[in-house]
């Protein structure tokens, strides 16, 4: 049975960006429901989806909102989190520029849900032409009674506005991005008090993706049991955006139900390039653990699958690497990637991202010593679960995954005192136009 | 009150302590570094990961306030001996091996710590450390240097300037490893608190441009004293080598000045250091040619003379000063009853207004000598001559004998108008421990010891009766004022040979209704006197007191 | 009337987040379109009537004065070609009643705001794993050709700088690089040189 697109079905149709496009394709049907109903009721559908966060963490959507206190008397916050800095991530761009009002929709649904009466987008400083789809959108939104002082005539109050930042991954982490909206320097807070308390300006607020929030519309329209009914099972619900790239013919985002076999995807997108062969593939981003192609060809791609298989789902950004991959040399450069971006405050994590930049650079470059594998496993042990915020434990992910899973890579390395691989030329023999 | 365990010690304490805190009650030390007891907690440095009701996931201590009753804390067992280790690893990866240069060494939080929680080896040998050129010995301001290869971004000190002083200089610049510390160009770290980030800062990244170079802390002495700067009466370790003071550090006072001091008072030691010193008894008298000349003379045929000079004068007038102690001039008062001198002028300076921050609206004082109250309420000042009259007007002139109490009773001591207007007496005595301009024109000069070289009372704007003890005894003739006193008092009144200060006190604490029921062993953080407007309803809680722990360094909550 | 400069905001329209129109067309004010403000204070104020009034209009957004910050950061920084000189963070410090440091710490921990002046065209190329893998090592080393000048560098004309960047959400167009605020995607060393020349 064909797989309906339902996140990605106005992409290819840019008359929906307009609010009266968006709506003659069916949209904002999810909101003028969600309105008829009690705040309450629509956090149950919600949970009874089974959604769970889009962003990494696979938290689940309705419980998270289930958390706001309901009478604080205080201003509550919605702010979505479209900062997508996580490598190999490109899906909630895809949202956001081809299907805004969608975003827009789901916003507002959880807004009038925990009763936030405003919602920042926050988007990351790079994504350009999203931003100004967005705010063209988000305008379009008020000239049509959507938002503003009486969405969709319901009496509801809701203002909503996109927020820039300005270049840091950690702005990812939920208070990372809290203090960065807050015009701080983008450092994670001690947990607890967790945001749904205390978040933005002192205030109770939620923390959502962009594709998780996209999702919320169609739960509302068709109902929590239709949308659960998609996926593996009780616990892998709904439709999932995989955001593939590397070494395959044509990267791309692919819209599957949740826990579809990495073989289906890499089919969709047209094999390994080049008529290569698949060496391995990480399936869900910078932090996810590497998994050897042939090992887990068939692996469903679902949270709870890849858990059990060592490794995460997270924002589900596929990249996949052919033969010719040296992962040494890929989880160096991953390595690099944490320790830039390490925000700086806590200890492991400054220093330990540092090291362990330095410590692949030198293994890779042939300079390796035999305790090196053993030492970065060692670092990576001192770095879990001590850092401040779940950026140290992130940058240990492709640490480990290389020592545990290709530790005769890092050996090689040692005992040639130089790469194995050739060095990546992907235009040189004239393959490219 | 809830129960919280930590090492199978079961304490009560009260809800909302802070696990940090509770542990120290429980005696037990949690190590530390970004904690600190009077700033934001941030739970960044991770070196206070314990273990928490047996959970798998170690927890920062200091961001865990004890509210619930019952819980179990644990510091001994293997995982946080780990982390522990690990986490000193990560600090001195980058850290330069600078002990042999660094003024913090033996007062250093990563000494400390690696040795007792790190590891003897290091594995970090083919990488090279990362560094910030040119920023070695940057001054942030006048008083505090910064080296940032050191810095271990605790950011305890970008925290001070942005929630106790208020001045926000320090930022922190950057991210991720490359993160320093710093201020912006053309605003530097320039405030009356600035020193007290190299107090707070737990390696040498902070330094104080005064005391750069200047000793090895281990020869250091330390003892607790009282700051002389003003009269908010900071209470301070003074630290010394061989009677040679060299440093001051605030001490621990929740009444008065909590963890800090000014910049100002942590120089006012050095006039101590630099002034001539006042070593011997001496008399001027006409020598054998008729020519007037100064002599030395020992102490008795000194006051033997004084105690004539006392009988025999008609006028007379004893001019005290701010800087004594209360019970030095409360003995002088006595003197003054026992000889009928009337005027007791009591010379005092304004300066500038000083403030220190603590958890109950701060301090604030203006004298610029730490006794006015108590010089007053022992009995000098009051109707009669007053300072004016002395020092601007022509008093002293028709005084057939003046005694000055104080030779470096302010900068006016060291004027020659000032000097010459006093001179005009016709017989002129001085105390002091500077050989001033003022001690050199005296008929009379008696040494006595600075606030380091005996023990005495302050009262400070809080009206508050504060102790300090000697760091070192005086050298050579020099005695403690009080002491002389006593001695010259004991030449009129019977009973005050060989007085200790303990009797003069209890005398005092009988005879001046202020002192009433003042036990001579006053508590660590002093005692608020029945004065009315003294500071109403401040908790007098424990601080370190006189037990020469400054508290403002690394280990516990300094 | 409306800003010539930023067509996308028109008087009663919700202003901009901070970053700007779609077309880019956001330029300093100082010299000829783009071109960087010196390094010393020029003439003109760093905090015009337009630049102040927008961010007097973002102010109503947040219940805090602080979080208009970085959007107003974003102006300023177009507004001076491109970088923050140190003039510019002190006026807008002043301007937001925030301490300097401060406002200095929060320039200095973000990648996309510059405290040494770049190119009228900011070259940020992605290095991250999807685009090592399809080549980002290559378009590196055809911009240090075309340009003639190293990683982080300004042309001798002022023209271009380039620098390698982190994850840009685009590993489908692999390799691919951000010129200005534009993103130019599936490039080939051909590709990045013919898009080199047209950069004046």
């Amino acid at each position: 049975m064909a797989f309906e697109p339902i996140l990605t079905r106005n992409v290819g149709h840019p008359e929906a960006r307009s609010v009266d496009g968006y709506k003659k394709r069916g949209g904002y049907a999810g909101l003028a429901k969600a309105l008829k109903m009690e705040p309450g009721e629509v956090i149950d559908e919600v949970k009874t989806s089974g959604l769970r966060g889009r962003g990494g963490a696979g938290f689940p959507a309705g419980l998270k909102w289930s958390f706001v206190p309901q009478d604080t008397g205080k201003e509550k916050y919605l702010v979505c989190n479209a900062d997508e800095s996580e490598p190999g991530t490109f899906k909630d761009r895809l949202l956001m520029e081809h299907d805004p009002q969608q975003l827009i929709e789901g916003c507002a649904i959880c807004c009038y849900a925990v009763q936030a009466s405003t919602c920042y987008i926050y988007i990351r400083g790079e994504y350009t032409e999203a931003l100004a789809i967005m705010e063209e959108a988000i305008k379009d939104a008020y000239d049509a009674g959507i938002l503003g002082d009486n969405a969709m005539g319901s009496g509801f109050r809701l203002n909503m506005y996109m927020h820039a930042g300005a270049g840091a991954y950690i702005c990812g982490e939920e208070t990372g991005m809290l203090e960065s909206l807050e015009g701080k320097r983008g450092q994670p807070r001690v947990k607890p008090p967790f945001p749904a308390v205390i978040g933005a300006f002192g205030s109770p607020t939620v923390i959502n993706n962009v594709e998780t929030l996209a999702n919320v519309p169609h739960i509302i329209e068709r109902g929590g049991e239709w949308f659960a009914g998609i996926g593996t099972d009780e616990r892998n619900t709904g439709p999932k955006l995989y955001a593939v790239s590397g070494h395959v013919e044509r990267p791309g985002t692919y819209e599957f139900p949740i826990g579809v076999p990495f073989s289906e995807l890499l089919d969709a997108c047209g094999g390994v390039w080049r008529g290569r062969e698949l060496k391995a593939y990480i399936p869900g981003g910078a932090s996810a653990a590497i998994l050897p192609g042939d090992e887990f060809y068939d692996l469903p791609m679902d949270f709870d699958q890849i858990a059990k298989a060592g490794s995460m789902l997270g924002s589900a950004a596929v990249m996949v690497m052919d033969e010719t991959t040296c992962m040494v040399r890929s989880v160096a450069r991953l390595a690099k990637f944490f320790n830039h971006e390490s925000c700086g405050q806590c200890t492991p994590c400054r220093e330990g991202t540092n090291w362990m930049e330095l410590l692949l650079t030198r293994i890779e470059k042939g300079q390796g010593r035999p305790q090196d594998a053993s030492l970065l496993a060692n670092i990576c042990t001192h770095i879990s679960g001590n850092s401040l915020c779940a950026l140290g434990d992130a940058a240990v992910g492709p640490v480990k995954s290389l020592v545990e899973t290709y530790f005769h890579e890092i050996e090689q390395h040692v005992h040639d005192g130089a790469c194995p691989y050739p060095e990546i030329r992907v235009f040189s023999n004239g393959q490219a136009a | 009150m809830p129960t919280v365990t930590i090492n199978d010690r079961t304490i009560e304490v009260d809800r909302g302590t802070n696990l940090v805190e509770a542990a120290k009650q429980a005696g037990v030390q949690i190590p530390h570094y970004c904690y600190h007891p009077r700033l934001s907690i941030v739970g960044q440095c991770r070196m206070c990961l314990v273990q928490l009701d047996g959970g798998a996931k170690l927890a920062a201590a200091c961001s865990v306030n004890v509210e619930k009753d019952g819980m179990q804390v644990r510091t001994d067992v293997p995982e946080v001996k780990e982390a522990q280790r690990g986490m000193m690893e990560f600090f001195l990866i980058n850290h330069p091996l600078d002990c042999p240069i660094c003024d913090q060494a033996g007062e250093c939080g990563l000494q400390d710590y690696a040795f007792k929680h790190g590891q003897a080896y290091s594995r970090f040998q083919y990488e090279d450390k990362r560094t910030y050129p040119g920023r070695e010995r940057i001054p942030l301001g006048p008083n505090v240097l910064l080296n940032m290869n050191r810095c271990i971004q605790c950011t305890r000190c970008v925290r001070f300037t942005r929630e106790v002083s208020g001045t926000g200089e320090l930022g922190f610049f950057n991210r991720g490893a490359r993160t320093e510390i710093g201020v912006f160009p053309g605003k530097p770290l320039d405030n009356p608190l600035s020193t007290n980030v190299v107090d707070i800062c737990p390696v040498g990244a902070l330094t104080s441009t005064r005391f750069r170079f200047a000793e090895r802390v281990w020869y250091l002495d330390k003892r607790p004293s009282i700051c002389t700067g003003c009269d908010v009466g900071c209470n301070i370790t003074m630290e010394h080598r061989r009677a040679n003071i060299r440093r001051y550090k605030p001490r621990h006072n929740e009444a008065v000045n909590d963890y800090w001091m000014c910049d100002y008072g942590r120089e006012t030691f050095e006039r101590y250091e630099t002034l001539p010193r006042l070593a011997a008894p001496r008399k001027r008298q006409a020598g054998d040619d008729g020519e007037m000349e100064i002599v030395p003379v020992g102490w008795t045929e000194a006051l033997d003379e004084l105690r004539e000079r006392l009988r025999m004068a008609g006028r007379s007038a004893i001019a005290g000063s701010g800087n004594l102690t209360t019970e030095e001039a409360w003995l002088l008062a006595k003197v003054a009853a026992a000889t009928d001198v009337a005027d007791l002028p009591l010379i005092t300076t304004q300066g500038p207004t000083r403030t220190i921050p603590n958890t109950h609206g701060g301090v604030s004082g203006s004298d610029a000598q730490p006794n006015r109250r108590g010089a007053e309420l022992a009995g000098l000042g009051g109707d009669g001559m007053t300072a004016a009259d002395l020092l601007q007007g022509d008093a002293a002139a028709n005084l057939d004998l003046l005694i000055v109490a104080d030779s470096d009773f302010s900068d006016a001591a060291h004027d020659p108008e000032v000097v010459e207007r006093l001179r005009r007496a016709d017989y002129l005595v001085v105390f002091g421990w500077a050989d001033s301009a003022l001690a050199r024109a005296a008929d009379l000069a008696l040494p006595v010891a600075t606030h380091a070289e005996k023990s005495g009372t302050f009262v400070n704007v809080q009206w508050r009766a504060q102790r300090f003890e000697a760091a070192f005894p005086p050298a050579g003739q020099i005695r403690p004022a009080a002491e002389v006193l006593a001695d010259l008092l004991d030449r009129f009144e019977e009973g005050w040979e060989g007085a200790t200060l303990n009797d003069v006190f209890t005398r005092m604490a009988d005879e001046v209704p202020a002192f009433a029921g003042l036990d001579f062993d006053l508590p660590p953080t002093g005692s608020l006197l029945n004065v009315p407007g003294s500071v109403p309803n401040v908790p007098e809680a424990t601080g370190a007191g006189a037990d020469g722990g400054s508290e403002s360094g690394t280990e516990v909550s300094g | 009337m409306s800003d010539e400069r930023n067509p996308a905001t028109q008087p009663g329209e919700i202003p901009a987040g901070g970053v700007g129109s779609p077309t880019g067309a956001l330029a300093g004010s100082a010299g000829s379109a783009g071109e960087p403000w010196p390094a010393t204070p020029p003439d003109e104020p760093v905090l015009d009537a337009a630049s102040i009034q927008r961010i007097a209009d973002l102010l109503t957004r947040y219940p805090d004065r602080k979080a208009v910050l970085i959007p107003a950061l974003h102006i300023v920084q177009r507004r001076c070609g491109g970088w923050l000189p140190d003039y510019a963070i002190d006026a807008l410090s002043e301007h937001l009643e925030l301490d300097p440091a401060e406002v200095f710490g929060v320039v200095t921990f973000y990648d996309l705001f510059h405290q040494q002046p770049v190119g009228r065209h900011r070259i940020r190329v992605c290095t991250n794993l999807s685009c090592q893998l399809r080549g980002s090592a290559e378009i590196m080393e055809v911009l240090a050709e075309e340009l003639g000048v190293g990683e982080d560098e300004v042309t001798d004309d002022g023209r271009c700088s380039y620098t390698h960047f982190e994850c840009l959400g685009s590993c489908d167009t692999a390799p691919m690089m951000m010129v200005n605020d534009t993103y130019r995607e599936n490039l080939t060393p051909q590709k990045v040189r013919s898009l080199v020349k047209e950069l004046e």
